[in-house]
């Protein structure tokens, strides 16, 4: 176990900026996810950590000692990688035997070394497939062999490379249920890339969302979901695609402050609580409302708390919720409501927001302002 | 639908001549397109091979004053077939063929394999080494041995730098001191070949998938257990074909030997090569050289029907496959699109 | 988690090696010092014989010196072996090699390669059509049709194997009874039919990466078979033809054991003039010899990095594909 800071740790290839500047704590025993878009750097930052990549530039520590200029095999670390790595040409067991059997410290007699891979193989759940050529081995039990081979030499720190992706779902939902068993138990440092933010938000204990090679927001999922950072982060997350909008700003009399939103027949928008924030911002450009579907409803178009008015254009099941598109002002909004309750194609009805969860963007720097 | 009908009928119409065309089979066209191919080598393989034997019954030659039509007058059954195997020339010419082609094979092996290694990263300037390295595969063999000649004189070039780092004159007569020539001859087939060797193990080593590596580095492997435990167990089928290869080539060795020492001194650097055409050229024993021919085809024969299988298998393979990794790593993908995004945004 | 047995809290990064260490420093230069040992060792040979082709006769290979740079470069060497009469060589008193050898200029020069490498040029360069035409429709019938099922590939390979010369003796009897011995057509004919297997497993290879679809689709829209060949696969597999073509030269090109028992003086062709100029009465022509190896090494040299790419494949008949 051991905790992981990461000092503005920068890695160029030649012109290309793969990581810039990240600073990134992550505390004994958590779990943490980083999360971004294929292209953000976030293999890239693993391959650091782990030693596969020297950084151009900051330092990476486990505990308080700096660890850049270690060996990979030094760091005690253990990666799983997306496409397993399976050592093809030789058996499971082998591949399993093969961290301790490569140590030049501490070898283990061969007794106690079979008890360690039968253990591990027992843990992971190969017990009846040891002696089977790795090679001819089903995908789910490639992840099981990546995962024990890592496992077996007891690192201080985890890392895995998008894990899950190549697997089916039902393994995949049974998988994530596991990882986060076992590390619940050992209590191990974890992180995990991944650019599916459903996984992130349900596993991890905190999030790291980065975009082209900059960190955007670090911290637990509920923070990301409901105080994103910037816009990145408000349109990344969620599983249904988020509502922007253009405003104006306007002051009324005092501390009270509101926005118009540019859609005919929208109803202002009281932003009073950051009036501070929004006065306060660099520059004086436009501004960007977002509120997430599933914090807007389907109300009377003539209703008293309809923001604003909409058409329905496309309706998509779901099963629990239905995902309603609709097009307001030449802008396409989407909110969730219930099956019994399905708008017909082409209808007009107003879309009433839950004030309280909505977001105000600069659209200068993309920041969030409250 | 009739629409659709009229369509249907057009579309169908060339088809339908598609499964013979001129009233031939598939297997007809197949059979026609080889047939000057299979003509060849009826003509420079059977029919030699049966001449060849015929030939080899008798102690006919161009001098004897008959045909080679009428060489049965010359006709001594096994005589040329037993002289051939109680000739003390004979199994040296084959012994040093021999030892030729397995200390060749392995040194440009190890050499190869070393450079492979060296050049595997890429660092400024590898490109121009890479085709450094190729330039001796493409020297005239002939040139070669010409070349190693001149370095190989007593008063040439070797000598000379060795005189200069050990510090006192230096005449080793490399050419003409019997128990050396047959050492000397290797080198120019070693310098001329190690960078096919290199080239065929570095697209071996460069396919090999570089996860399982990392993932063995990672978990604390040394350079050497990567390479005993896992480089080299992968690229097996890529080593096969190259030492087959490399070994079926040496075997008929000729031009480096004969430009350097004509197989001598006395037959000190003899191969079954130069064995035979001195038998041809010089001796003009045309029956009795049958006779060796024929040895030497049944000798490659037996020990190149088991060659051929891994050569006839990585054809029909891309080196991927051979080299043992699972699909196309999508890690490695993701690899390049990070960088051809974050290029995009520079 | 069976497997936890010490306390968790004991086990941290281990921390062995220093953070710099002599290793670190040289390893690249242990890198870079072999890699330039290495291109010492493969460089020299061809250094030697690009300077040797410009020495004068007294630095060819004097008792107990060597030149290790030709002191009074001359042009001398080539202008001998391409037969181009040598007018400043006498007048800046220099030996030219004719005197040398007694002849007076204008006489029949006994260096002079050009017959030779027009015999190779010709022989190499039909050798290569004969070879390409067989081998192209063999290819194509092995890699499209199947023909000859599994054994027509292995036989046609298995020809590689044995060393040319146990073939060619035989060859050698018809030859001489067909006049075809010390002819550079009968020479190109042997060139053709030795190559051969090589256009056939370089080929098929080429065009078992063409998918059948497009020979299909060709067929559909109205050509025939021979149509569907010429018009849709041959120009998918273009580089690959080209490719084979420059490879199959090279081969003949560099080719020295079939000429020298096929030929006398008539075809012979410039591998063996180059071995003829060695020893002999004429004593070692190390210069001349070094100026006709110089034209040797250049077609195959400019050809070889043309087709980079392919050489691989060629020399391992089509087993490496890159």
């Amino acid at each position: 176990m051991a905790k992981i800071t990461l000092d503005n740790l920068t890695k160029h290839f030649g012109d290309l900026h793969a990581v810039e500047g990240l600073n990134v704590d992550v505390p004994h025993g958590s779990f943490t996810a980083l999360l971004g878009p294929s292209g953000c750097g976030k293999t890239t930052t693993m391959n650091m950590i782990s030693g596969l990549e020297q950084p151009t530039a900051g330092e990476i520590y486990f505990d308080e000692f700096p660890i850049t200029k270690l060996e990979p095999g030094n760091r005690n670390v253990g990666f799983v990688f997306q496409n397993y790595a399976i050592f093809t040409h030789m058996t499971v067991y082998e591949n399993l035997a093969f961290g301790l059997r490569v140590k030049k410290k501490d070898k283990l007699a061969k007794a106690d070394l079979d008890k360690r891979v039968r253990s591990v193989a027992d843990t992971v759940g190969l017990s009846a497939a040891l002696d089977r050529n790795a090679s001819r081995l089903s995908v789910n039990d490639m992840q099981k062999v990546a995962l024990g081979r890592s496992m077996i030499v007891e690192p201080a720190i985890f890392l895995l490379d998008e894990p899950f992706s190549n697997l089916d779902s039902a393994f995949r939902a049974y998988m994530r249920t596991e990882l986060k068993r076992i590390q619940h138990e050992i209590g191990q440092t974890m992180v995990y890339v991944t650019h599916d933010q459903v996984e992130a938000m349900s596993m991890a204990d905190k999030i790291a969302v980065m975009d082209l090679g900059v960190l955007q927001q670090y911290a637990t999922p509920d923070e990301l979901y409901n105080k994103p950072a910037n816009r990145f982060v408000a349109n990344f997350i969620g599983s249904v695609l988020n509502n922007f909008l253009p405003a104006t700003y306007k002051t009324a009399n005092g501390t009270a402050a509101a926005l118009h939103l540019a859609i005919d027949g929208s109803r202002s928008i009281d932003v009073s609580d950051r009036k501070a924030a929004i006065e306060g911002r660099t520059g004086t450009g436009s501004l960007s409302v977002s509120v997430r579907p599933e914090r807007t409803r389907i109300v009377a178009p003539d209703a008293e708390e309809a923001t604003i008015p909409a058409r329905v254009i496309l309706v998509e099941p779901l099963g629990a919720k239905d995902v309603v598109h609709m097009e307001s002002g030449g802008i396409d909004v989407r909110t969730l409501s219930q099956p019994s309750a399905r708008p017909r194609i082409g209808d007009n009805v107003g879309l009433a927001f839950d004030e309280a969860a909505v977001h105000v963007f600069d659209d200068d720097t993309g920041l969030a302002l409250r | 639908m009739e629409a659709h009908g009229e369509q249907m009928k057009v579309r169908q119409a060339p088809k339908r001549r598609l499964p013979d065309f001129g009233g031939r089979s598939h297997k007809g066209i197949g059979n026609s397109l080889t047939a000057p191919g299979q003509l060849l080598m009826v003509f420079i393989v059977a029919f030699p091979a049966a001449l060849a034997i015929y030939i080899g019954f008798t102690e006919w030659n161009p001098t004897s004053g008959v045909t080679v039509w009428r060489a049965y007058e010359f006709w001594h059954w096994f005589d040329g077939y037993w002289e051939a195997l109680t000739s003390q020339v004979f199994w040296e010419a084959m012994w040093h063929t021999v030892l030729f082609t397995v200390v060749c094979t392995a040194i440009e092996f190890g050499l190869g394999f070393a450079l492979a290694l060296l050049l595997l990263k890429n660092f400024r300037g590898r490109g121009v080494l890479m085709v450094f390295f190729l330039l001796p595969m493409m020297v005239v063999p002939a040139v070669t041995g010409f070349i190693f000649f001149m370095i190989f004189q007593v008063d040439g070039p070797l000598n000379q730098a060795l005189e200069i780092i050990l510090g006192h004159p230096v005449t080793i007569d490399w050419l003409s001191n019997p128990s050396l020539a047959l050492w000397t001859t290797m080198v120019g087939d070693i310098w001329q070949w190690t960078p096919l060797m290199f080239l065929i193990l570095l697209s071996g080593l460069v396919a090999l998938p570089e996860d399982q590596t990392n993932a063995a580095r990672i978990l604390g492997a040394s350079f050497y257990q990567q390479m005993r435990r896992l480089v080299l167990p992968m690229l097996k089928p890529v080593i096969l074909i190259a030492l087959i290869i490399r070994a079926i080539e040496v075997f008929k060795i000729f031009d480096v030997v004969y430009l350097m020492t004509k197989g001598g001194p006395g037959t000190a650097s003899e191969t079954i090569s130069t064995y035979l055409v001195k038998q041809v050229n010089i001796n003009g024993r045309w029956g009795y050289a049958s006779s060796v021919a024929i040895l030497v085809l049944i000798f490659v024969s037996i020990v190149a029907i088991r060659a051929i299988r891994p050569i006839e298998q990585a054809q029909d393979e891309t080196l991927e496959e051979l080299v043992g990794s699972e699909s196309p790593s999508e890690a490695q993908a993701e690899r390049v699109e990070e960088a051809i995004d974050a290029e995009a945004r520079v | 988690m069976g497997i936890v047995d010490a306390p968790v809290e004991a086990r941290k990064p281990v921390v062995e090696a220093p953070s710099w260490s002599v290793g670190r420093i040289l390893r690249p230069v242990g890198r870079w010092g072999a890699i330039l040992l290495f291109a010492l060792i493969f460089g020299f040979p061809l250094y030697w014989v690009v300077t040797m082709s410009f020495k004068p006769l007294a630095e060819w290979n004097p008792p107990g010196k060597v030149y290790w740079w030709p002191d009074n470069s001359t042009l001398n060497n080539y202008k001998s072996v391409l037969n181009i009469q040598s007018d400043s060589g006498a007048a800046d008193g220099e030996l030219s090699v004719s005197d040398l050898l007694g002849s007076s200029s204008g006489a029949s020069n006994t260096n002079n390669a050009r017959p030779y490498l027009k015999n190779s040029a010709l022989a190499a360069t039909l050798g290569t059509l004969i070879a390409l035409a067989v081998g192209i429709f063999t290819a194509y019938g092995i890699a499209r049709f199947r023909a000859g099922g599994r054994m027509l590939p292995f036989q046609i390979l298995q020809l590689r194997m044995f060393p040319p010369i146990a073939v060619i003796i035989p060859l050698l009897f018809m030859w001489v009874y067909l006049g075809l011995w010390d002819t550079w057509y009968g020479l190109a004919i042997l060139y053709g039919a030795v190559t051969f297997p090589f256009v056939v497993w370089l080929m098929r290879s080429f065009f078992q990466e063409v998918p059948r679809e497009i020979s299909e689709a060709a067929i559909v829209d109205g050509c025939t078979q021979w149509g569907a060949f010429f018009k849709a696969v041959l120009p998918q597999v273009k580089g690959g033809l080209a490719a084979t073509a420059l490879f199959v030269f090279i081969l003949n090109w560099s080719d020295f054991l079939i000429a020298l028992v096929m030929t006398q003086d008539k075809a012979k062709t410039a591998p063996v003039f180059l071995s003829s100029l060695q020893g002999g009465g004429t004593g070692q022509q190390y210069g001349v010899q070094a100026a006709l190896a110089m034209i040797l090494i250049l077609p195959p040299a400019i050809f070889g990095l043309l087709i980079q790419r392919y050489l691989v494949r060629g020399l391992t008949f089509g087993a490496i594909k890159r």
